[in-house]
């Protein structure tokens, strides 16, 4: 059906202020997300820190050359199994913690004692990395840290936490979970208020119990927001937590600690190689995107509402 | 409508209006205006928040009036992660302006200008102030010269501190050779059972120990084809590993030394009976615990400490740091001009007034007729000119302050003592270390490696019987590569 060209002017002109609005958002992600797109080109030249826009339009192509660096690296293996392990372990342990306290939370009825738990719980969320980093030196240290205090105190002889292969990673793990459990429950809680009360009140009637209720009402319907963080969570799967390992890790942990990132930090920005960098780059966000578009498609099989 | 558009048309003709008498007025003024020259921070007493405005103006204005130029400060943090970051970003995109900023020359190539004739005709202050051995760590292979020293070759950054307290508790007198240290740290445990041995780093124990061990300390070396090798593959490298972890092991170290710590927080216990590190730890850290009292041990250091080797300590060359003038700066006389201003040695005031403020207003010597002590009258200027922190300033004045006065008085006292320590065969080469790692991709790798293993190495996650095998994973990563480079550029450079 063709659409008259005066009632197309008559809705444009109605719905202006919408698309102004839009206009706002659709500029945002032109000029910050699409444009800067045009430095992927970077990864396929030799590109100095210093060059200008038109020394990277004209400097001739170099073809892989920056990818193959990073491949042929000797610890190439080595940093993309901690980095995907480390983020496993932080999905595997860490995904569930935040649902877990949103549950706890929503269950508890007295108001005062609930904010007080939310409050402490998200503090840790608020400290910079830094903070964090040196929280956890100061718990861990040999000389006068809580924890070796505490297992001097029961008999056992202090250990070297930091420099330790076989504690690091969990040591990031749950430096993380303490870090951003209260925030990341957030979603949950908000998902969770959302419910319609009368499916609780059906369920009381038809005698379910507390844990049935959250078993059979509140899970199934947060679900879909478990599925989405679940799909963006994995979508990071190499992305495992740079400026803690940074600033924790040592030589004694590098074959457990050493992540894409902070190779990357190391052979490409401190020794300002930015086309490795951002050759390293580009591999990162290729491959997140593949396990994103593949957790999509699986999750919709599933039958789970995806993405898109 | 109409009238609104009529009233779009006003307003568009008053901002027009007001625009073009705007640049006229910026156009008179540029005819006369004073040159000026943006800093980056040079000094880490600068802050993000910057000097007060009236203080910033008032320091500003005195410069000005001195040198006829009329100096920028840029206020941010350099403790930031992201200062290089920013600073980069800065001078590839030429927002903010940027015309002296610090570095090594050879990674800031493409972004700043040979001074040469610069120098010659507005920078007899700064060629006076340098050795001449300094300036080939300035100078390309070419003869140009990309900057103005910074830090050069010290000899005063790795000394070994014993801690005065206990060396008193144990009736002994000052270890003066490295076969006197283990002996000397069983002593301190016989009074003190928790006495340790405490460096910041691997790196830092390697430049104060190392040189008790090989010829060359902790430096490259060259074998007899001609080819530069690192020190791990020098003759009595190996033993030093040997002995540390053979220490490590006996529990001699403290036993955070190799993972990530705080020194200061670690010597607060007063535990350290050894420290071999870096020296502002003990020079600025340890001071500034004794001045907020509570802390009453002192580090003192023999000088130096020998071993059948020769010195143990290697000094430290930092050849290629250097302030440099941006290729894009509009005006890079006048950037010369100020800095010229600052390293006149004969005249500390000048530097004094860039780093501590206006005289008079903002310090005041200490003693008129013998001037070295500044005593600060106000801290709100936070540096923000200085363009002149470089070592033979540094020795010409030093704030009175209980916590800084010992560090001032130690870079002026041993800074040229190059005897203390070995100097490195190579030490007038002014490595391109960006070029290597562009030419040789395994690079960072071997880095690591280094790093990495012998830290396992004397740890004892790795038994010392690997130490060949150690030797032969490095050629298998490309160490062979590593040396190549290092002997190409010595030998563009050597004499």
């Amino acid at each position: 059906m063709l659409v008259d060209r005066s009632d197309f002017r008559k809705a444009f002109r109605k719905s202006l202020p919408y698309y102004v609005i839009a206009l706002a958002g659709i500029l945002f992600f032109l000029i910050f997300r699409y444009v800067p797109m045009f430095g992927i080109v970077i990864a396929f030249k030799d590109v100095s820190p210093f060059s200008s826009v038109q020394d990277i339009l004209t400097k001739p192509f170099v073809g892989i050359k920056w990818f193959q660096r990073f491949f042929e690296s000797y610890y190439f293996w080595e940093i993309l199994r901690n980095t995907i392990l480390i983020r496993v372990m932080l999905i595997a342990f860490g995904f569930p913690v935040p649902i877990i306290l949103a549950l706890s939370l929503n269950e508890v009825l007295q108001r005062g004692f609930k904010r007080t738990i939310q409050t402490i719980a998200y503090i840790p969320h608020f400290f910079s990395t830094v903070v964090v980093a040196g929280l956890v030196m100061m718990f861990l240290s040999v000389d006068g840290g809580i924890l070796n205090s505490v297992i001097a105190l029961l008999g056992g002889e202090p250990h070297l936490f930091l420099g330790d292969p076989r504690y690091f990673r969990w040591i990031l793990v749950v430096t993380h979970i303490w870090q951003h459990t209260g925030w990341e429950s957030i979603l949950y809680l908000a998902a969770i208020s959302s419910i319609d009360p009368e499916l609780y009140e059906s369920a009381v009637i038809d005698g379910a119990n507390r844990m049935q209720k959250i078993r059979f009402i509140t899970l199934p319907s947060i679900s879909f927001i478990i599925g989405l963080l679940l799909i963006f969570a994995v979508g990071r799967l190499l992305d495992a937590g740079f400026e803690l390992i940074l600033l924790l890790y040592s030589e004694p942990v590098y074959e457990v600690a050493d992540i894409i990132d902070t190779y990357v930090y190391r052979s490409g920005l401190l020794a300002m190689q930015y086309s490795f960098a951002t050759a390293v780059g580009v591999f990162k966000s290729v491959a997140a995107m593949v396990l994103l578009l593949l957790c999509n498609f699986v999750a919709k099989r599933l039958g789970h509402s995806g993405l898109f | 409508m109409k009238r609104t558009l009529i009233s779009i048309f006003a307003v568009v003709c008053l901002l027009a209006a007001g625009t073009a008498w705007a640049a006229g007025a910026e156009e008179g003024a540029a005819a006369e205006a004073i040159p000026e020259v943006y800093i980056w921070p040079t000094i880490g007493n600068v802050t993000a928040q910057g000097s007060p405005p009236e203080v910033y103006e008032r320091v500003q204005q005195a410069i000005t009036d001195a040198v006829g130029v009329k100096p920028v400060g840029h206020a941010t943090d350099p403790y930031s992660p992201e200062f290089r970051t920013k600073l980069n970003l800065a001078l590839s995109s030429g927002n903010p302006r940027i015309d002296v900023f610090t570095g090594n020359w050879p990674e800031y190539l493409d972004a700043v200008q040979p001074i040469n004739e610069l120098l010659d005709e507005y920078g007899p202050n700064i060629k006076a102030a340098f050795p001449e051995l300094w300036w080939n760590g300035m100078t390309d292979s070419d003869g140009n010269i990309w900057g103005i020293p910074r830090l050069g070759i010290m000899a005063h950054t790795f000394f070994t501190w014993f801690q005065q307290n206990m060396l008193d508790d144990a009736g002994m007198e000052l270890p003066t050779t490295f076969e006197e240290l283990e002996g000397a740290l069983l002593k301190m445990r016989e009074v003190n059972p928790d006495a340790v041995m405490l460096s910041s780093s691997f790196e830092h124990l390697r430049n104060a120990w190392a040189g008790a061990f090989t010829e060359g300390g902790n430096a490259r070396w060259l074998d007899d084809q001609g080819n530069v090798q690192l020190p791990e593959f020098a003759p009595g490298y190996r033993d030093f590993i040997a002995t540390m972890a053979e220490w490590y092991g006996q529990g001699y170290f403290h036993p955070d030394t190799f993972v990530k710590h705080d020194d200061t927080e670690i010597i607060k216990r007063g535990n350290v009976g050894i420290f071999a590190g870096w020296y502002s730890r003990i020079t600025i850290n340890v001071q500034r615990l004794i001045a907020a009292g509570g802390f009453d041990k002192t580090y003192v250091f023999p000088q130096p400490l020998m071993s059948d080797n020769g010195p143990s300590a290697t000094n430290f060359v930092s050849l290629t740091a250097a302030f440099m003038i941006s290729k894009d700066s509009p005006d890079p006389a006048a950037a010369m001009k100020l800095m010229n201003w600052q390293f006149d040695t004969n005249n500390p005031e000048n530097a004094a007034t860039a780093e501590y403020g206006v005289k008079g207003i903002d310090w005041e010597w200490e003693d008129p007729a013998n001037p070295y002590f500044i005593r600060r009258i106000s801290q709100d200027y936070v540096s923000e000119f200085m363009v002149a922190t470089s070592l033979p300033i540094s020795i010409l004045y030093a704030p009175d302050s209980e916590d800084l006065k010992k560090h001032y008085l130690h870079m002026k006292d041993y800074q040229y003592e190059y005897d203390f320590g070995k100097m490195p065969f190579d030490y007038y080469v002014p490595y391109d270390f960006k070029a290597a790692q562009d030419n040789v991709g395994a690079w960072s790798d071997i880095t690591r490696m280094l790093s990495e293993e012998q830290v396992k190495f004397i740890m004892g996650i790795r038994p010392m019987a690997e130490w060949d095998d150690f030797l032969n994973e490095l050629k298998k990563a490309g160490y062979d590569k590593v040396s190549a480079e290092y002997t190409r550029q010595y030998n563009i450079h050597k004499k």
